[in-house]
């Protein structure tokens, strides 16, 4: 049996753990990440979603338990860049991680790096561009793009690598709708492609298109299901979360006596739900 | 009606004039804020909203066009009392690592109370009500160290230790982006208590269309560095097409009116929030 992409076993981490006030951040969280899958990670502030993210390709090693990207234990040294390259990250603040003068050199730096030989290399790199929609802004300087292009080069970075895995810790977050959904599209795309999506967010509507959603609270797993099990859980509220909004508004037309599926969770559905309902009515 | 407490007339900006790199972030804007109002600043990306919030309390001046009043002083002037205004406006930046300085949470959040020359318990206390008042455990965080917090808590260490200044003003550049739905709350219910309590006004940047909408009582929508749209949130949030267009949305509860209305059933579009969506649905169904 292939081992899953990314297996997280009882994995704990403290910040400081050699200093006199070690803050513990993880504790004993348990998950997969299959590939080709698309997961939601969401949690209230200090919950450990991001350092958890973290953890999943090496930037941090556990303090206590495993996690295994492809089998391969993200502690062993001889493993490291091999699973950087299966397991790639894009942060909130792209501007945080560019290095180079222009949008193509910055697509290309993280594979060069890897040693990728150079025809590969170009080609691999003509299709990310192409993939987020950069080709014709490729001599650019990453400095001059909106946040929504800088966003889709931080994740075109990451697919010449050729990864298996993208994990995003709360990219969407500085976007504006526009550019948010356009981000969001292109993870659908890259998603409908075979890669496995990690998302991390605050936004609840987004948790929507994930397969499966884990829900952090106090470093500890406190909620793991479809979207539709996590948004209708008796204790979401308690957790410092809430329904996305056409969620909200649909659980308050039933405690009202419309009888609305408990699926409607985003607009689309709710819509649909209404006015099926209202012709069914009249 | 009241002196409006900032008033920004015809202001343009340019980055970098006369060099290649020479960039126009701001032409002939007009942004108004008057006392005990929250307004929102909204925009795409690259519209000049942080740049326009610069301006409010004086970290940019005009130089040639434009006039920037904020409570009632001329900030071009020489005459301007810079560090009167800077303690009266409270500017919380989009990135918290900008802001924060001290080691541990509770100096950080004192630092702007202790040189308005609070000490001792008075200081102490102010401390604790600014953050409890962003929904932490006083107890817990502040001996915690500043830069040991994560992204979220952070930008609550950032606006508590603004709110603790007791500011006339509090700008918010994208503060609650990353903020959890109840850390959020918190905030919202913070700035209506002090809007409430002693009449403080706030100027919120977002990209949420949603917290715009529930919080904010003026818009003023940029647009490649022009104004284009603003007045009471209804009426603005109401120019759907206008928002689409420069790639903002509706708020989700109306677009969520908006399309039961385009497919047939005669329901209000004008509804800003999820339970006003409740209601007009709920209107419509039982007509």
């Amino acid at each position: 049996m292939p081992h899953p992409l990314i297996a997280v076993n009882s994995l704990s981490f403290s910040y400081g753990q050699d200093g006199p006030n070690p803050i513990q951040a993880l504790n004993g969280v348990s998950l997969l990440v299959e590939r080709g899958s698309y997961t939601a990670i969401i949690g209230h502030n200090g919950s450990g979603k991001s350092t958890l993210a973290k953890c999943l390709n090496g930037l941090l090693l556990p303090s206590d338990g495993l996690v295994a990207v492809d089998g391969m234990d993200t502690c062993d040294p001889d493993h490291r860049y091999a699973v950087r390259a299966l397991v790639g990250m894009v942060f909130q603040n792209p501007d945080n991680q560019f290095v180079a003068t222009t949008v193509a050199e910055e697509a290309a730096f993280g594979a060069e790096n890897l040693g990728v030989p150079r025809p590969e290399l170009l080609s691999r790199l003509e299709q990310a561009l192409a993939d987020t929609g950069l080709s014709d802004l490729s001599e650019r300087n990453p400095s001059t793009l909106s946040a929504g292009q800088k966003a889709r080069l931080a994740i075109a970075s990451i697919l010449v690598m050729r990864p298996a895995c993208l994990v995003l810790d709360e990219s969407t977050a500085l976007l504006a709708p526009r550019a948010r959904l356009e981000l969001l599209e292109l993870v659908d795309r890259l998603h409908d492609q075979g890669l496995a999506i990690v998302l991390i967010t605050h936004q609840m509507e987004e948790v929507v298109r994930a397969e499966r959603v884990h829900v952090l609270d106090e470093g500890r797993l406190a909620i793991s299901g479809t979207p539709q099990e996590v948004l209708l859980h008796p204790a979401l509220a308690g957790l410092g979360l809430d329904l996305p909004p056409a969620a909200q508004v649909a659980a308050g037309l039933r405690q009202r006596g419309l009888n609305l599926p408990d699926d409607t969770l985003d607009s689309a559905e709710l819509v649909r739900a209404l006015l099926d309902l209202d012709e069914a009515r009249s | 009606m009241s002196m409006p407490l900032v008033a920004i007339r015809a202001l343009s900006h340019t980055y970098l004039a006369g060099t290649p790199l020479e960039t126009r972030a701001l032409t002939q804007v007009d942004l108004t804020v008057r006392p005990a109002e929250i307004a929102a600043l909204v925009g795409p990306g690259g519209a000049g909203k942080s740049t326009l919030s610069h301006y409010v309390n004086a970290l940019h001046r005009p130089s040639r066009t434009g006039c920037v009043s904020v409570l009632g002083q001329d900030t071009a002037s020489p005459r301007c009392d810079l560090g009167r205004l800077r303690q009266d406006v409270g500017l919380v930046l989009q990135s918290p690592h900008l802001q924060l300085l001290e080691r541990f949470v509770g100096d950080d959040i004192a630092f702007g109370p202790r040189r308005q020359g609070l000490a001792g318990d008075t200081l102490r206390e102010r401390v604790r009500w600014a953050i409890e008042a962003v929904g932490l455990d006083f107890e817990r965080f502040k001996d915690r160290r500043t830069f040991s917090l994560s992204g979220g808590e952070m930008r609550r260490v950032a606006i508590a230790g603004v709110l603790a200044t007791l500011p006339q003003l509090v700008v918010l550049d994208e503060a609650t982006t990353g903020l959890d739905p109840r850390g959020r709350r918190r905030v919202h219910a913070i700035l209506r208590e002090q809007r409430a309590s002693r009449g403080m006004a706030a100027l919120i940047i977002s990209n949420s269309m949603d917290e715009v909408a529930a919080l904010a009582d003026s818009v003023t929508v940029l647009d490649q560095g022009r104004s284009v749209l603003s007045g009471p949130t209804r009426e603005v949030m109401c120019r759907a097409k206008a928002l689409r267009e420069i790639g903002l949305a509706s708020p989700s509860a109306q677009a969520i009116c908006q399309a039961l209305s385009e497919g047939g059933l005669p329901v209000s579009t004008e509804v800003l929030t999820p339970l006003e969506a409740e209601e007009a649905i709920w209107q419509a169904m039982t007509r």
